[in-house]
């Protein structure tokens, strides 16, 4: 009999949670709207090295996505860059930017939870995302519809669902009202808006004596922070890969040894066209002059009477005087 | 010697290839006016050509200038009526060698070369005449002369000066100064005396 009246007593409280959540979940109009909790990113810093002696700088990118403008003006600041082109991988250390996050999600006061994605070949920077608590409005793709029951003195109207409610405070308990009408709600589960961490129980409650009628409820789920793993947390964003610098030099060189060779080759061309012909050197009328002083020419005649090698005795000069 | 020396032109006399010495003749050359008659005629041709048009006039100056200085000398030694008793074969025969001197003396040569720029093989203006003006001063001169024609030539000091000029302007100006010849010049089978046609003959 003791055990009876425990067990009673248990289904009793469970019949109350239920309905006291049911309540929660009403809106102003009364309409059974259901609520998850789930994190999102609504603040997106990127971790900036400002050399050993300043430290780090953070720096806004986005709050739900990242911009990859402000991510390559972040990167285009860094050091060791040179035109965007970088040559490897950038050294950084993991720990020190991963508490810059943290200390960055303490300083604001909506911060939930915060995930790290360090720096990679695609995003040069490592990025804090800061995530808040939202909630989702389960049911508000939802179709309910009553069931009446014999025992039911009016049936209930529905309302039109909001989408979306505001956060509420901590719910309380309260006791379950003296006489709850049997009620089956049946739930079309809505587009997958958050992604649920585990599946919706069925809880089958039977409701309190004297008629115990079971009510199918769904339970709603609250998705709380298990912080993914920093690398799952967010995507990094596809960045553009910079130009590899030898493929930008070498198109920059074809381009200007074709624009040199064609700027040769077009100007050889077209100064073919002009050409300068010497008509005459003009020595054919070359006036040619010689001025003397009154100092006369003089005159050394000389006459080889024997051939021989320069040099031996035998060779023989005879010396004749102008005009002798 | 060497032959470079020898073979100077009026070329290296004018120092034609000195890069500022060009750039001041091709400003005096685009004052002429013969020049800009021509760069009017250019007018409706690329700019690139206009441009161009007192640059090959100067080249074909250039070309124009390569007469070797000693053939201006021989040139002139040819016109010596002293030379002309070396015809007497019978008072000097082919077997005779005969070092004729000349004392220092002054060679004035001028000639007129003339130049026809072209625009696709067709001539633009008339043609553009300058004036070649050298004066050579020789210290003094043994010329070998044998069987009527002059073999060589040993030289002493030579000085030069010149000018180039186009419708009046001086393109070109050589002050006096010394000319660098080889001390012995060879005219190979020699210049026939008395026949000035032979005075450009190459050694």
């Amino acid at each position: 009999m003791a055990a009876k009246r425990i067990c009673l007593t248990a289904i009793a409280l469970a019949a109350a949670l239920a309905g006291s959540m049911a309540r929660a979940n009403q809106d102003e109009n009364g309409t059974p709207a259901r609520e998850a909790e789930a994190l999102a990113d609504f603040l997106i810093l990127a971790v900036k090295p400002e050399g050993d002696e300043n430290g780090y700088s953070l720096v806004e990118i986005g709050d739900t996505k990242v911009d990859n403008a402000l991510v390559g003006l972040v990167a285009k600041a860094l050091p060791g860059g040179f035109l965007g082109l970088k040559f490897g991988g950038r050294d950084y250390d993991g720990e020190a930017e991963r508490a810059q996050c943290r200390a960055a999600c303490r300083a604001n006061k909506d911060c939930h939870d915060v995930a790290y994605v360090p720096p990679s070949d695609d995003q040069p920077v490592g990025v804090c995302h800061l995530k808040r608590l939202i909630e989702i409005a389960v049911a508000a793709d939802a179709v309910m519809a009553p069931v009446v029951s014999p025992d039911d003195a009016e049936p209930r109207t529905l309302t039109p669902p909001i989408r979306e409610t505001p956060r509420k405070p901590p719910r309380e308990v309260t006791p379950p009202p003296p006489r709850l009408p049997p009620i089956t709600a049946e739930t079309v589960p809505p587009p997958p808006r958050a992604e649920p961490t585990a599946p919706p129980r069925q809880i089958t409650l039977p409701q309190p004596p004297p008629e115990p009628v079971p009510a199918i409820v769904e339970v709603p789920v609250l998705t709380h922070a298990d912080p993914l793993p920093p690398d799952a947390a967010m995507p990094p964003e596809r960045t553009r890969k910079p130009l590899p610098l030898w493929l930008a030099l070498g198109a920059v060189a074809f381009m200007f040894g074709g624009a040199g060779l064609y700027w040769h080759s077009h100007r050889r061309r077209m100064l073919t066209r002009l050409s300068t012909r010497l008509v005459s050197n003009g020595l054919d009328r070359h006036k040619i002059a010689v001025e003397t002083s009154d100092h006369p020419d003089i005159g050394l005649r000389f006459v080889i009477r024997q051939s021989a090698a320069v040099g031996t005795p035998s060779t023989r000069i005879d010396f004749v005087p102008a005009g002798a | 010697m060497s032959m470079n020396a020898q073979s100077a032109s009026l070329v290296q006399f004018f120092d034609f290839e000195n890069a500022n010495v060009r750039k001041d003749a091709l400003s005096a050359l685009g004052g002429t006016g013969a020049m800009r008659g021509v760069q009017a005629l250019l007018s409706a041709a690329p700019l690139l050509l206009q441009n161009h048009a007192m640059q090959s006039a100067t080249e074909a100056l250039q070309a124009a200038l390569d007469v070797r200085i000693v053939d201006i000398l021989a040139a002139a030694w040819n016109t010596r009526q002293e030379l002309r008793q070396y015809l007497d074969r019978a008072k000097f025969p082919a077997g005779q060698i005969i070092d004729h001197t000349i004392a220092k003396h002054e060679v004035k040569s001028s000639h007129r070369p003339r130049l026809q720029i072209m625009l696709d093989h067709s001539p633009v203006g008339p043609e553009i005449e300058f004036e070649v003006i050298v004066g050579l001063t020789v210290e003094a001169a043994v010329l070998r002369i044998q069987d009527a024609r002059i073999m060589g030539a040993r030289m002493g000091k030579v000085f030069g000066t010149g000018k180039i000029k186009c419708e009046g302007a001086t393109l070109f100006s050589r002050p006096t100064k010394a000319v660098t010849l080889p001390l012995t010049v060879s005219f190979g089978t020699g210049i026939a005396i008395g026949k000035a046609s032979d005075a450009a003959i190459a050694a």
